[in-house]
């Protein structure tokens, strides 16, 4: 497999990625022959029915999953090679996930959760517990920041994900359902700020089954087993889901 | 790409998680830390409770010299001291210059009063009989002027004053009591029957307040010569404060002294021995710190597997979490550390709780055991040293409970966690071949051991070591196969998964249960097991000992008899004869048993040994006999006629080589026989059937009935019985007390064949043969009055024994005049032991199994909640919990005392330190009864139904 230097602007690229569970007769293609590339300011929705991929292709760019075959790269750097705890540096440093569970740490205040990719990677308490308030105040929870995930909503717990996700300067955010269990109108506020932190230049993988939610997307992958099927730029997009609903 | 920037995990960071998730988690980490802090409270409180029992030195001289400055002691003649400790004679030792020299043979010993200056006080302690003429003590006696002002508080006159003449007494306040004494009255002591007056009430502070002591002057209590004054006496410089080179004087002198100075100074002190800083660690409470240090131990190896259970399901509950921390960077160190860290967080809280609720436990012992003495616990002392130890040991323990599953957890499918499933991990084949490998190696090194023991014993010479070594093998094979046994466990667990698959639902999901969680469960069963082996080891070692006394026990009546001899010595004649007041004898008897008591009668033999009057030997009068019962040779143990009057020396040492091996000869089978004591075991009883039955604790066969109504008798051990027939042989009395033969070998002079029968007693009966008075009459025997025999409702003991003294004193004037016995047969070594190991046991197999099944009602609240949601009642829920309770418990009940067995097998081996005989009831209820229970609770307690979560994040 060739190795292309990666674009400057080019934060995630996915090159012919194939996962595949089991041997023999069970065995099950998760991802067949994926290629993907996300660049700074752009937010790729994927989308497909279930059982089509759409997650174990966000686990696979987050370096959570190695692929069968395949390179996944970010930053300039190929998965493959990565140590595990090189990869560990790659989630504290350039990536950021976002779950539709919200997947905060319960035993710690909202604050302290964004903080933690950066207490992790070595920063002072004090400059990490700063750069997380700033976080928190991009997604307007300056007031929450020191309360329990349990003292929550939904929304705010989401927001919270959010700042983790992008705090200390981490460029790629990978969402998988954030709004699924959300209503609508806390999803659409979630989406609105997850939109306005790729506009700041950080890119991400919004993985969703909704539509209304894809069009929050610059692109849109389709998925359907383990296949990219169909792709289209938003404003593309927007027609085809209108057509299609 | 940059390198990570962390070279460790954050460890305020995993604290931090450490801490919130174990407040989070309130009631598993006030488990973990309450089983934690047990042991600690135990260890803690047995340290400060040994530690309190050391006196300080300022205690040492408190509690010694009062207001004395010195305390000294004769050891020998002037020259043979080489050297002392600096405490003795109050701590410490003393070297001898020459050792082989005793104490007996010093000429010239030297009086301290002569070389020190000041005031000096002897102090003797010896006995002393108090006899009030309705009661008699014999109590420990102070002879010396001890109530003086400077000795206050080692010696305290409550009451009246101390003595000054010979007839003088003071009494202790628990043997005015005792006694019924008072200021004023008179008591005589025994045996010079010197009447005395009491004149004040004071105590030894060293003694309990129990303590029955009596203070008198040193000849008023005839103490002069005891010991010559050396090791009985104590001297007490009243005045001079000793330096150590005074001592160092003193010790030429054959004197050991030591002082308020040199006490309390400190030292150096040159030319002493020093003091071993092991000393105390080999001394009783050091072995006794050691014995709980032990116990400490292994509680806490039950804690780091129950606790590792625990962990086992926080960790599973916090997967979520780990996953997140993985999800933004974390490591896997830093995964481990945080569960880690909840070890020693919960830890480090056990131990901190265990010590308080140890040091408070002992201040608590230390007074309800309080004695009085002040020896039993000078101060009160807490053992930082060993507190420290054990908050160490005991925080590592959390912390080690919690390694197993930090792994584990870092083993866990971020992905799936993050979408909040939690798979148990799955056992790999290589985790099978270990556990056949380690179930291999433990069998053999146990299969070694006892084989060699075997080996062993056929050899004639060998290092004592290999001995030990085939002990150890045992032992440790023991050990190891326990570890595979653990290792096993989850594919026993899934095994009996496999076997119950068709099985009811309850039972089903009962072992499903335990074997998808073998990370729960395998610990639990694990800590049963571990506690029945030991316990079943143990169990099986006293039931050893209990059979090595029962073999060696030689009883003095029937079991459970009280006794007294009918006869005395005549005062006049020195002949032993019958006493006249034979109703008074069977009063007191059956009053002291509580029950009827029975004259039983027999043959009186004279042996003509020594004159009873003057101990020398004795000239039988011209055709006086001995009346002995003939013995079958070849059914008793060849040493009891003794070797060949003309052996040679390698003759004499091959006999007893024979008689080793010979099973005649082996402890117990000759119980019984032999007995000749003519107080209070004749050869030859003489009744009726019911008195003879009484008299031997047996009831007689209808087959000893008939022969004694034929005419013959029943013997009561085989070897008296020759082909059917006893023979009664009169010996001459001058050749048998003269010969030096064994009667057996001697001509009978006359001699009386009867048909005979054997039935010998439950436990053995000083006698050879019983017969009726109509035969005893035929054959023109002397039968007279042998002893009263009672049986009384409880097994009798010393309080029994006390009250035949004193009807002892009551009919003779003498308490050891008619012997006596209450027989109460062989201490029980192991009933209460195993009693209490069963006990023991199974308090922490139900303690385990509380945890276990809690532990799975927290890890399977999900599971329970859908159950109860899709209709399942109570009684489900009631029979999962039981049922996993026969699994866990039952298993590892089963499997322990299986292996305990094993062990004290293979040491019972021939060859082996030990016998086998474990107590099957209390082995087979710590192995069944203990996890029945155990179901029945699980049955009883299980909880409520759980309502279905509806927020995904209650999972998490």
């Amino acid at each position: 497999m060739s190795r292309d230097r990666i674009g400057a602007s080019e934060l995630l690229r996915l090159d012919a990625v194939s996962m595949h569970y089991g041997a023999g007769e069970n065995s099950v293609t998760a991802l067949s022959g994926v290629d993907l590339s996300i660049k700074r300011g752009e937010l790729v929705a994927i989308m497909g029915a279930s059982g089509s991929g759409k997650s174990t292709l966000l686990t696979i760019a987050g370096g959570l999953v190695t692929p069968t075959s395949g390179e996944v790269i970010i930053h300039g750097q190929y998965l493959r090679d990565a140590k595990p705890a090189q990869l560990a540096a790659i989630r504290r440093r350039t990536l950021g996930f976002v779950f539709q569970d919200f997947n905060l740490v319960p035993a710690l205040t909202a604050v302290e959760n964004v903080s933690l990719p950066l207490e992790l990677d070595g920063w002072k308490r004090s400059k990490a517990r700063r750069a997380a308030l700033d976080a928190l105040h991009l997604v307007e929870l300056d007031d929450r920041a020191d309360h329990f995930p349990d003292d929550l909503s939904g929304g705010q717990q989401q927001r919270v994900a959010i700042a983790r996700a992008v705090v200390g300067g981490r460029a790629l955010i990978l969402a998988d359902e954030p709004t699924g269990a959300l209503d609508s109108q806390t999803g659409e506020l979630v989406l609105r700020m997850l939109r306005s932190r790729i506009d700041e230049g950080a890119g991400g993988i919004l993985v969703t089954h909704d539509a209304r939610h894809a069009a929050w997307a610059d692109r849109i992958v389709f998925l359907r087993d383990g296949r990219v099927v169909d792709e289209s730029r938003r404003d593309d997009a927007s027609s085809l889901l209108a057509a299609g609903a | 790409m940059s390198e990570s920037r962390t070279a460790r995990p954050p460890l305020r960071l995993a604290l931090l998680l450490a801490a919130r998730n174990a407040r989070r988690s309130l009631g598993r980490s006030i488990l973990i830390a309450l089983m934690i802090a047990v042991p600690v409270a135990g260890m803690s409180a047995t340290a400060v409770v040994v530690a309190s029992s050391n006196p300080t030195p300022s205690e040492l001289a408190e509690l010694h010299l009062a207001d004395a400055g010195s305390i000294i002691q004769v050891v020998g003649a002037p020259g043979t001291v080489a050297r002392q400790a600096a405490f003795a004679p109050l701590q410490g030792y003393w070297d001898q210059t020459d050792p082989t020299v005793s104490i007996d043979e010093f000429e010239g010993l030297v009086d301290p009063a002569s070389v020190i200056d000041g005031r000096v006080v002897a102090v003797i302690g010896t006995v002393a009989t108090l006899d009030t003429g309705e009661r008699l003590r014999q109590v420990q006696a102070t002879a010396g002027d001890v109530f003086v002002d400077e000795l206050a508080g080692r010696f305290d006159l409550v009451e009246g004053h101390a003595p000054e003449r010979d007839r003088e007494l003071v009494v202790s306040p628990s043997l005015a009591d005792e006694l019924g004494l008072a200021i004023g009255d008179a008591v005589s002591t025994q045996p010079d029957g010197v009447e005395r007056m009491i004149v004040g009430i004071g105590r030894s502070a060293h003694d309990p307040d129990d303590a029955l002591r009596v203070f008198g002057t040193i000849s008023g209590l005839d103490a002069e010569a005891v010991g010559d004054r050396t090791f009985g006496a104590t001297y007490f410089a009243l005045d001079a404060d000793l330096s150590w080179d005074d001592v160092l004087a003193l010790n030429e002198q054959g004197l050991i002294a030591t002082s308020r100075e040199i006490i309390l100074g400190g030292g150096p002190y040159p030319g002493a021995i020093p003091q071993d800083p092991l000393a105390s660690f080999f001394g009783f409470q050091g072995q006794f710190l050691a014995l709980a240090a032990m116990i400490g131990a292994f509680l806490l190896l039950q804690v780091v597997l129950l606790a590792g259970a625990a962990f086992m399901v926080g960790a599973r509950q916090q997967q979520r979490s780990l996953a997140v921390l993985a999800s933004v960077g974390a490591d896997r160190r830093l995964m481990r550390a945080v569960v880690t860290t909840g070890g020693l967080v919960l830890g480090l809280v056990g131990s901190a709780l265990g010590v308080a609720l140890g040091v408070g436990a002992a201040a608590v012992f230390m007074e309800l055991t309080r004695s009085g003495s002040v020896l039993q616990f000078p101060g009160f002392h807490v053992d930082l040293v060993v507190i420290a130890a054990t908050i160490v040991v005991s925080t590592g323990a959390g912390w080690l409970a919690a390694v197993v599953p930090s792994r584990v957890a870092t083993r866990v499918d971020i992905v799936a966690a993050l979408r909040g499933a939690r798979r148990p991990p799955v056992v790999g084949a290589g985790a099978r071949r270990a556990t056949s490998a380690v179930l291999a190696v433990g069998a053999a090194v146990l299969a070694s051991g006892g084989a060699l023991l075997v080996v062993l014993r056929t050899l004639e010479e060998y290092p004592p070591i290999v001995d030990g070594i085939a002990v150890a093998a045992i032992a440790l094979g023991a050990v190891i196969l326990q570890v595979g046994a653990v290792l096993a466990l989850p594919m026993v667990l899934r095994s009996v998964a496999r076997a119950t698959s068709s099985a009811r639902t309850s039972v089903r999901l009962a072992a499903r249960d335990s074997a998808r969680n073998s990370g729960r469960t395998v610990p639990v069963a694990a800590a049963v097991m571990t506690t029945v082996f030991l316990a079943s080891f143990l169990m099986s070692v006293f039931g050893a000992v209990q059979l090595e006394n029962e073999k060696w026990y030689a009883p003095q009546a029937p079991l459970g008899s009280v006794v007294m001899s009918a006869r005395d010595v005549d005062p006049i004649t020195d002949e032993i004869m019958a006493i006249d007041d034979l109703d008074a004898l069977l009063a007191g008897v059956g009053e002291i048993a509580g029950a009827p008591a029975t004259l039983v009668q027999g043959v009186y033999v004279r042996e003509y040994w020594f004159d009873p009057s003057t101990g020398q030997p004795l000239t039988p009068p011209e055709g006086a006999t001995v009346l002995t019962v003939g013995i079958d040779e070849d059914a008793v143990c060849p040493a009891y006629f003794g070797p060949p009057l003309d052996a040679t020396a390698d003759e004499l040492e091959a006999f007893d080589a024979a008689a080793l091996e010979d099973p005649r000869c082996a402890p117990g089978v000759d119980a019984g026989l032999f007995w000749t004591n003519p107080l209070l075991g004749d050869s030859i009883r003489v009744g009726t059937a019911g008195e003879l039955e009484v008299a031997t604790g047996m009831s007689l066969s209808a087959e000893s009935r008939a022969a004694l109504e034929a005419g013959g008798v029943v013997a009561l051990h085989p070897a008296y019985v020759i082909d059917g027939e006893s023979e009664l042989r009169w010996i001459d009395a001058e050749r048998f007390s003269s010969s030096g033969l064994h009667a057996q070998r001697l001509e009978a002079v006359r001699s009386e064949t009867l048909t005979a029968v054997v039935q010998e007693p439950p436990t053995a009966v000083r006698g050879a043969l019983l017969m009726s008075p109509e035969t005893a009459r035929s054959l023109e025997l002397e039968v007279t009055p042998l002893s009263a025999i009672a049986y009384p409702d409880e097994m009798p003991g010393p309080r029994e024994e006390n009250a035949l003294l004193e009807l002892s004193r009551e009919l003779t004037g003498d308490p050891w005049s008619l012997q006596s016995v209450a027989e109460s047969g062989p201490d029980d070594v192991v009933g209460p032991a195993a009693w209490t190991l069963v006990a023991l046991s199974g308090a922490i197999a139900l303690t385990a199994s509380a945890i276990a099944i809690g532990l799975a009602r927290i890890d399977g609240r999900r599971d329970e909640a859908i159950l109860g949601a899709m209709g399942a009642t109570r009684r489900l829920r009631r029979s999962v919990s039981f049922w996993q309770a026969v699994l866990l418990a039952g298993i590892g009940a089963v499997v322990g005392a299986s292996l305990g067995l094993l062990a004290a097998g293979a040491l019972a081996l021939p060859g082996g330190p030990m016998l086998f005989a474990p107590p099957l009831l209390q082995l087979g209820i710590a192995a069944i009864g203990v996890p029945l229970l155990i179901a029945v609770g699980a049955w009883l307690f299980a909880g409520r139904a759980t309502a279905l979560p509806t927020d995904r994040s209650a999972i998490a």
